[in-house]
């Protein structure tokens, strides 16, 4: 441990100013890239963690979430609420994509089970209904159905 | 140097980091204890969970309770004792990975301030590592700092007041909820008016130089020859500041210049002494000059947010903005209305204040790229201006806790923090951080005396004392990762010479134990952790499992007596005579909010299934 001259006095110089800089432009330019690239990035809308949206319109869409899935040839209806913990639950009604596919992907795994899929049916903040939000998951091939975002970019404000 | 080198490092009064530092990490130690542990029982519930980096969920345990809890107790315990020594940037960047993993290892924890305090952490692991006695060399008058302390507190009750928020004032009230008789008001503003008075009144210049100023601060070693300074003025063994201003005098010029003047003049004014006498170190802060530029970001993209539509048009403000201040006021101006503008509908009312919202992002913006130019000597039109600006941040994170119905946790106080400290004139905070820190430097000081054995035996014990008591998962690995931590910090110091650092942080540390042990004993912290597990497992149908959660969310309810207006708690209390008297005031009803009908109720589902040999999900487990 090396104490400096001066604890006021503790300006970089040399090859450290440098680095300082450096630093300094890259961790800048990262926070003005990430929330840009919600703005310009195709994908998930409701993905607003890094954008510095907090009470944003799509924050507030209002969704009822269900889920379904088949076994053998019957579907059956998934109670959310004693599957997942709440505040999981509350995720999927957020549309928060990765939690969606994750809960999909478990729900696979259970026994029998053949296909998944969970509906937001949402209306925006004055009221307006959205199309439904629907996810579905094939479980043998994987294969992932995600909604249109189309019906949503006039609430998040971003480019088309 | 290029333009933005010379931004950078553009010098500022060493007071606006150090004071930043301090009050920040102590605010981020007690919302990590008081705030963050309550809903940690909903981690790795029924093994599922998703970070927020892919990579974190293939590479970090699935979290549980206690790595939670343990993660946030210990990023706490570590910016606490960073907060009461010279922080180090070990230390500092330790709290700045726990934190941010705390928040990363699950997308339970979505809060985008959260995001936001992890970028504050990084940028003040590169303040300079200031103390105390860097930035204020000379003591000011006794009266100053006295009135300096009260103005400080005296701004905390009302600031914190306002916005709702507990203080010790507040307790001889009915509580947070219900209105606080004009008294405990009247009290807090005359607190803030007598420093203001005290502080910053002018009044005779001291004939002689008051005792206190020649008692040795505590300091960190080793101690840099010092420059003799004029007797009873200097601290002794004060470390030479060699950053002044390139066009401002050295600290010991103007100490020199002050013994002079006093000598010549023993009746000039205090203010025009202050002027001269007080030294005002700066410094080169490229941390804080970071922090500053990453708050303009978030405040940039947070207007660019809220010019959609719905903001605009006043839309979301109105959905958000259900309280009664907002409703009453909305009333006032659509029935009475306001002096110019007359009377307005309700809809142009609320396009008003979401437009003015946007506004005050921007202004927010425009302000903090500014703040760190505001302390050059040639800056003095932006130094009287740019205090103007603290109010476009100050309003709105007041009206944010006041008028808007959020659920964002210790944000607004933050960011008032935040906005207080950057964009304030350097000499009110000069004034208020001295007299703030007096009382904590006379206890460093006096702590002086306990050898450093003594005091890491000191520090074990408070944080066991913690570990065992806290009942919650996690809280004994923190106390002791942290008793870890700090050892290994105070054998560094040892072995570098410099004992009175590793015996301050020992006793910073022992502080901190106890703070943490006072404030989960004293919260509702352990209650809410109980009751919400017990309501989790109630709903998966584990009667044995929610039993247990809730016997001990009954063991640590601290205010069972509450009172209700329909289904909204408004207050809770520990005494039933208090609880009783306060609803018949107010026309409230008073009901038990322990979980003792809950636990009554998970015991005769056990009991029937029992009997009837059924197996519930719960027995399991």
């Amino acid at each position: 441990m090396s104490e400096p001259a001066s604890y006021l006095d503790d300006t970089p110089v040399g090859p450290t100013r440098k680095r300082v800089v450096r630093f300094v432009v890259a961790l800048l330019l990262l926070q003005l890239v990430v929330p840009l690239s919600y703005y310009l990035r195709t994908g998930d809308p409701y993905d607003e963690r890094f954008a510095w949206r907090m009470f944003s319109a799509v924050r507030l869409h209002s969704c009822r979430t269900s889920a379904t899935e088949r076994v053998g040839e019957a579907d059956r209806e998934i109670a959310l609420s004693s599957t997942l913990h709440q505040a999981w639950v509350n995720h999927l009604a957020r549309n928060r994509r990765d939690v969606v596919l994750a809960f999909l992907e478990a729900r696979c795994e259970e026994e029998g089970v053949r296909e998944v899929s969970l509906t937001n049916a949402c209306t925006a903040p004055d009221g307006e209904p959205i199309a439904p939000q629907v996810y579905r998951r094939v479980c043998e091939s994987g294969e992932l159905t995600l909604p249109d975002e189309a019906a949503l970019s006039t609430t998040t404000g971003r480019r088309r | 140097m290029t333009l933005f080198e010379r931004y950078l490092f553009a010098r500022v009064d060493s007071v606006r980091p150090w004071l930043l530092q301090r009050l920040f990490l102590v605010l981020f130690a007690f919302d990590c204890w008081v705030d963050h542990a309550s809903h940690a029982g909903r981690y790795g519930f029924g093994g599922f969970n998703v970070a927020h980096f892919g990579w974190l969920d293939a590479l970090a345990p699935t979290p549980s309770p206690g790595i939670y809890v343990g993660t946030i107790l210990l990023a706490g315990l570590v910016a606490f004792a960073m907060a009461m020594t010279r922080p180090s940037r070990i230390g500092l960047g330790i709290v700045f990975a726990l934190y941010t993993y705390g928040w990363a290892m699950s997308m339970l924890d979505s809060y985008q301030h959260h995001y936001l305090l992890s970028f504050v952490l990084l940028a003040m692991t590169f303040f300079p590592r200031l103390v105390r006695d860097d930035v204020f060399p000379v003591a000011s008058e006794r009266g100053v700092r006295v009135g300096g302390a009260l103005l400080a507190y005296g701004l905390l009750e009302l600031v914190v007041g306002i916005a709702g928020g507990q203080t010790p004032l507040g307790l001889f009230g009915p509580g947070n909820h219900l209105p606080t008789p004009a008294w405990i008001w009247l009290v807090r503003g005359s607190l803030a008016l007598l420093g203001g008075l005290l502080a910053f009144l002018p009044k005779e210049a001291p004939k002689e130089a008051p005792k206190d100023d020649t008692k040795i601060a505590p300091r960190a070693e080793p101690i840099a020859p010092s420059v003799e300074a004029p007797k009873g003025k200097r601290k002794k063994g004060k470390k030479q500041s060699k950053l002044q201003a390139p066009s401002s005098p050295s600290a010991d010029e103007l100490v020199a210049k002050k013994a002079g003047k006093d000598a010549s003049k023993g009746s000039a004014s205090f203010a025009a002494s202050r002027k001269l006498s007080i030294p005002t170190p700066n410094t080169v802060a490229w941390g804080y000059v970071l922090l500053t530029m990453t708050t303009a970001i978030v405040y940039f993209y947070t207007a660019i947010t809220k010019m959609t539509g719905d903001w605009r048009e006043g839309h979301a403000l109105r959905r958000l903005g259900q309280s009664e201040l907002l409703l009453g006021l909305e009333s006032y101006v659509t029935t009475e209305g306001l002096p110019l503008f007359g009377t307005m509908a309700a809809a142009t009312f609320w396009k008003l204040l979401g437009t003015g919202a946007i506004l005050v992002q921007i202004v927010a913006c425009v302000a903090y790229l500014l703040a760190p130019l505001a302390d050059a000597p040639s800056s003095t039109k932006l130094r009287r201006w740019l205090p103007l600006f603290a109010l476009a941040p100050l309003s709105f994170h007041l009206l944010t806790e006041v008028g808007l119905v959020l659920e964002i946790g210790w944000f607004s106080y933050y960011m008032l923090l935040m906005a207080f400290v950057v964009l304030a004139p350097a000499r009110w905070l000069r004034v208020l951080g001295e007299g703030w820190s007096e009382l904590s430097a006379k206890l460093a000081h006096h702590a002086q005396r306990i050898p450093t054995p003594a005091r890491a035996g000191l520090m074990l014990a408070a944080l066991a004392l913690a570990g065992f008591t806290i009942d919650l998962p996690g809280a004994l690995v923190a106390t002791t990762l942290a008793a870890l931590l700090a050892l290994i910090g105070i054998a560094v110091a040892l072995r570098d010479g410099l004992p009175l650092a590793g015996g301050g942080l020992a006793g910073a540390t022992a502080l901190s134990g106890l703070l943490l042990a006072l404030a989960i004993s004293q919260s509702e912290v352990r209650f809410d952790y109980y009751r919400f597990l017990g309501g989790e497992h109630r709903r998966h149908d584990e009667p044995v499992e929610a039993l247990a959660a809730y016997e001990k969310a009954n063991e640590h309810v601290l205010r069972p007596h509450c009172l209700y207006r329909g289904r909204e708690v408004i207050e809770c209390y520990r005494s039933e005579e208090r609880a009783r008297a306060i609803a018949a005031e107010h026309g409230l009803e008073l009901r038990r909010r322990d979980r003792e009908s809950e636990a009554e109720q998970m015991r005769r589902l056990i009991e029937t299934r029992g009997a009837s040999g059924s197996s519930g999900a719960g027995e399991d487990g």
